[in-house]
């Protein structure tokens, strides 16, 4: 069968640096390396109206050169019960998603895969369509224009997830709770594992190939 | 001694054997029950009829049992309770009867699974309860195929409509069935296995005619498993039993007349050699030092399965439409795959090559049958390359696939774009492999016909339309913005093609024929020169997939130039020569690099890369040192290789190393 393979063998693209491995517990203080320490907090960020993501994370984002990809669920949905989803929720979460992008960023490739939600039409998107739009027109030296695509087959054509993970460049990020570090239940990240090595650009791929976009 | 899948020579090994009264427990009841108790019981079953709650069941037999002043053990009193429950049917062979009876087995584990073994004792020693048994199971099975009798389990109920719903909808049955039912449930149809088993073992060749002639998927599905050769079953002799007997499932022009049952079948032979690798781990080998084991388990498991399909009257067509599927699945895959023993990609690849010896004295076709859906056309084009490429049959004609590459605007936004962009979506994924299979397998027509390389020129000039989506931005038919990246992906796919033929050209040629070998040359130019028309208009997510393009021909250009004596495609001044690629680059230190990283990478190249570099004049040590203050500056966004300095650093001028 070699017959068909490749004469010529690329080495592989990378060799960024990945920071230290670290592991942050989402706090109303945008992230912490410790458990919280008493009631008052975990009772403070239990009932945070508008709940502080990961301080981290979102710089990490803002600083890419290349990939965001995103797994989770939810991650448009704002948290507790579905009942209580409201349009309001979830445009404070795509704002608060949409502050890890600012027109400057300098990735190309964003793409997040999420499930299927009724609350969640064209319409709530359409900020993210419209910040694609905005950061090509910002800069006209890029080499690759922005894409900001959005699948929603997890749990459909690909339902095989459970944990949630991002991949920002060449780091994974795992996630206990929202990718971000929405949750307001005690819940922690953990950051500093090489992507590549652990085999998670070829599962997104995986998984991101198993449907089309919304 | 006759082949055995590897689970079920593990569950011999392990001893794995069942616990529970058999039919031949059954036969002997009479040695341990008194018939006064058996005549009691068998009077008591007529109670079973009426129906009656399977408490007071249970109580009636205890009653009579100790009436009977019976010392019985658990196991013998649960004999008891399915033996009265058997009679009972025996004498009144209806669905309401057996519904009775299904319903108290939700309360008891000896009735839900050894009453079969007690009907099959009953049917064994009357031949008018062996009569009306096998009518019931015809008439339960029936019934099963053609309605959705009520279950206890609200859940598996709903589940069961919902799938029997949605099969008539789905479009790609065949994909479906061979991909093993993702929806399908073992408790949609578990109530009925006892009588299943019983019309399997009492009528055979009835079974399976109602099998083959079932409509319902998941009925099927449920059926096989109780023969032993679904996919739980793990029996090689009951498989083959079936899978040489059932009648025909595709006719001779290739299409398949509905019965699921080869196709399920087949979904479970696979299954079952997939698990050849979790098979030894279990019984404790060493995988790492059984490879060579894990090879020949594996290869003997597709001859047994191919050996015995191949006794079936519709061998061909079914070998034909399965290996398009297969290929399917092969055509995106990467090289370290399909040679891992145990990857589903090797065991495809085994299964198609054995397939393809069997269909060698056919003639295998490219003609698809009338059921064909779209993505069927590229891909049994590809099996017949790889049928060709094994010498077992002729390649297709290129043109299936050159002529969904004439697109017109209206084209791009109409069904020829639509069917053009279907038939590539499966082909897109192998990033670790350029060309990849699928490319190479799309190319071989090309590789092996005279104008070859000028019918991938006049295809590639055919798709400029695509060129101009890329490079102006074209929405795509929906209007969304993603109309420039899919032509970008349809481009690349396009020149993977083509550069699948000159691989293949050039692997292909023995004694360097120079009209030919200038042909190559010049085509090589031509990519090269796409390439770089890609790279300028090109501003999607594609973009860095023309990157590694340009990588990939500077590498060719390398590898295949004339070297120590030894003749090759290129001579040194061919252009674009190494050197015109890095005085093109001389101002980007970072592509620099990239590039005399990607030669390194592929040989013992280092005399030609500096030669390159001295001829157009490349300071290494300042290249080095520019490279350096970059990663100091922002480590991120210019990552170094140390080694890859060094190694460049230590190409030393050529004056110097000729000097003394």
């Amino acid at each position: 069968m070699n017959r068909f393979g490749s004469p010529v063998t690329l080495p592989s693209a990378g060799g960024r640096p990945i920071p230290e491995k670290q592991i942050i517990w989402c706090s109303e203080t945008g992230g912490s390396s410790r458990f919280p320490v008493g009631m008052e907090d975990i009772i403070q960020r239990r009932y945070a109206v508008d709940p502080v993501p990961l301080i981290a994370f979102g710089e990490a984002v803002a600083a890419a050169l290349d990939r965001i990809w995103i797994v989770d669920e939810y991650i448009f949905m704002s948290g507790g019960p579905r009942e209580q989803q409201t349009k309001d929720g979830i445009r404070k979460r795509i704002d608060r998603m949409l502050a890890w992008m600012p027109l400057t960023i300098e990735a190309s490739d964003i793409r997040i895969l999420t499930k299927t939600h009724k609350e969640i039409t064209g319409s709530e998107l359409a900020p993210l369509r419209q910040r694609e739009a905005d950061i090509n027109r910002q800069s006209s030296h890029r080499d690759r224009e922005c894409s900001i695509q959005v699948r929603d087959h997890l749990s459909t054509t690909f339902n095989y997830t459970h944990d949630r993970f991002a991949i920002v460049d060449d780091e994974l990020w795992h996630f206990g709770g929202t990718v971000g570090g929405f949750l307001t239940s005690v819940s922690a990240t953990s950051r500093g594992w090489s992507a590549a090595e652990h085999g998670a650009i070829q599962f997104f791929e995986l998984a991101w190939s198993m449907g089309t976009e919304k | 001694m006759s082949f055995e899948w590897p689970r079920e020579r593990e569950n011999t090994a392990r001893g794995v054997v069942s616990r529970s009264p058999t039919e031949k427990d059954f036969l002997g009841i009479q040695k341990w029950a008194p018939s006064s108790l058996l005549s009691a019981l068998d009077a008591l079953s007529d109670r079973v009829l009426e129906p009656i709650p399977f408490g007071e069941l249970h109580a009636l037999v205890r009653s009579n049992v100790e009436s009977a002043r019976v010392t019985c053990d658990d196991e013998q009193f649960g004999m008891l309770l399915c033996w009265t429950c058997a009679k009972a049917l025996s004498k009144s062979p209806r669905i309401d009867t057996w519904a009775s009876i299904k319903d108290m087995a939700y309360q008891s584990v000896e009735l839900e699974h050894w009453i079969h073994d007690a009907l099959l004792a009953l049917a064994k020693t009357d031949a008018a309860s062996r009569v009306s048994l096998i009518r019931l199971a015809e008439e339960t099975f029936r019934k099963d195929n053609s309605d959705s009798p009520e279950l206890k389990w609200s859940r598996v109920h709903q589940s069961r409509v919902d799938a029997r719903e949605y099969w008539p909808r789905v479009t790609e049955k065949l994909d479906e069935l061979w991909r093993g039912l993702q929806w399908f449930d073992l408790f949609f149809y578990r109530e009925d296995f006892p009588l299943f088993n019983l019309l399997f073992k009492l009528d055979p060749e009835r079974f399976i005619q109602l099998m083959s002639s079932a409509r319902n998927p998941d009925l099927v599905n449920s059926a096989l498993l109780v023969t032993g050769a679904g996919r739980f079953g793990s029996s090689f002799s009951e498989w083959a039993y079936l899978a040489e007997s059932a009648p025909r499932s595709f006719n001779e022009d290739g299409s398949w007349n509905g019965s699921c049952l080869v196709p399920l079948l087949l979904f479970s032979a696979r299954s079952e050699i997939l698990e050849t690798r979790g098979a030894m781990y279990r019984m404790g080998r060493q995988l790492e030092a059984s490879a060579v084991e894990l090879e020949q388990e594996i290869g003997g498991a597709v001859q047994a399965t191919i050996g015995s399909l191949s006794k079936r009257s519709d061998a061909v067509p079914m070998f034909m439409r399965w290996s398009t599927w297969l290929v399917r699945n092969l055509i995106s895959s990467v090289e370290k795959d399909r040679t891992t023993p145990g990857s589903p990609e090797y065991l495809d690849l085994a299964l198609l090559t054995a397939m393809g010896e069997y269909l060698r004295s056919f003639e295998p076709k490219a003609d698809l049958p009338p059921d064909a859906t779209e993505w069927e056309t590229w891909c049994r084009l590809c099996v017949l390359s790889f049928y060709a490429s094994n010498g077992v049959a002729q390649p297709s004609r290129s043109e299936v696939f050159t002529d969904a590459w004439q697109l017109s605007w209206e084209d791009w936004f109409g069904a020829q774009g639509a069917k053009t962009r279907l038939l590539a979506s499966r082909f897109t994924f192998a990033k670790d492999e350029v060309p990849g299979l699928g490319p190479h397998l799309l190319a071989y027509p090309l590789a092996n016909a005279s104008d070859g390389l000028r019918v991938w020129r006049d295809t590639w000039d055919s798709a400029q339309m695509l060129r101009e989506v890329v490079e102006f931005s074209v929405p795509g038919p929906a209007g969304g913005a993603s109309g420039p990246y899919e032509g970008s992906k349809l481009l690349l796919l396009l020149f993977r093609v083509g550069l699948a033929v000159l691989d293949q050209c050039v692997s292909q040629l023995k004694d360097p024929d120079r009209g030919k070998v200038a042909d190559l040359v010049a085509y090589y130019q031509l990519l090269a020169e796409i390439v770089d028309d890609m790279l300028e208009i090109d501003g999607t997510l594609g973009r860095s997939e023309w990157v590694s393009a340009r990588l990939h021909l500077i590498v060719r250009r390398v590898i295949w130039e004339d070297d120590s004596g030894r003749e090759g495609i290129f001579s040194r001044t061919d252009s674009p020569s190494l050197s015109d690629y890095l005085d093109r680059a001389r101002h980007d230190p970072v592509e620099l690099l990239r590039i005399i990283e990607a030669v390194f990478a592929n040989g013992r190249s280092e005399a030609k890369a500096r030669r390159a570099l001295d001829d157009v004049r490349i300071d290494r040590s300042r290249m080095v040192d520019i490279l350096r203050r970059l990663n100091e500056l922002d480590a991120r966004r210019y990552p170094v290789d140390e080694n890859s300095l060094q190694r460049l650093l230590n190409l030393r001028e050529e004056d110097q190393e000729n000097s003394p």
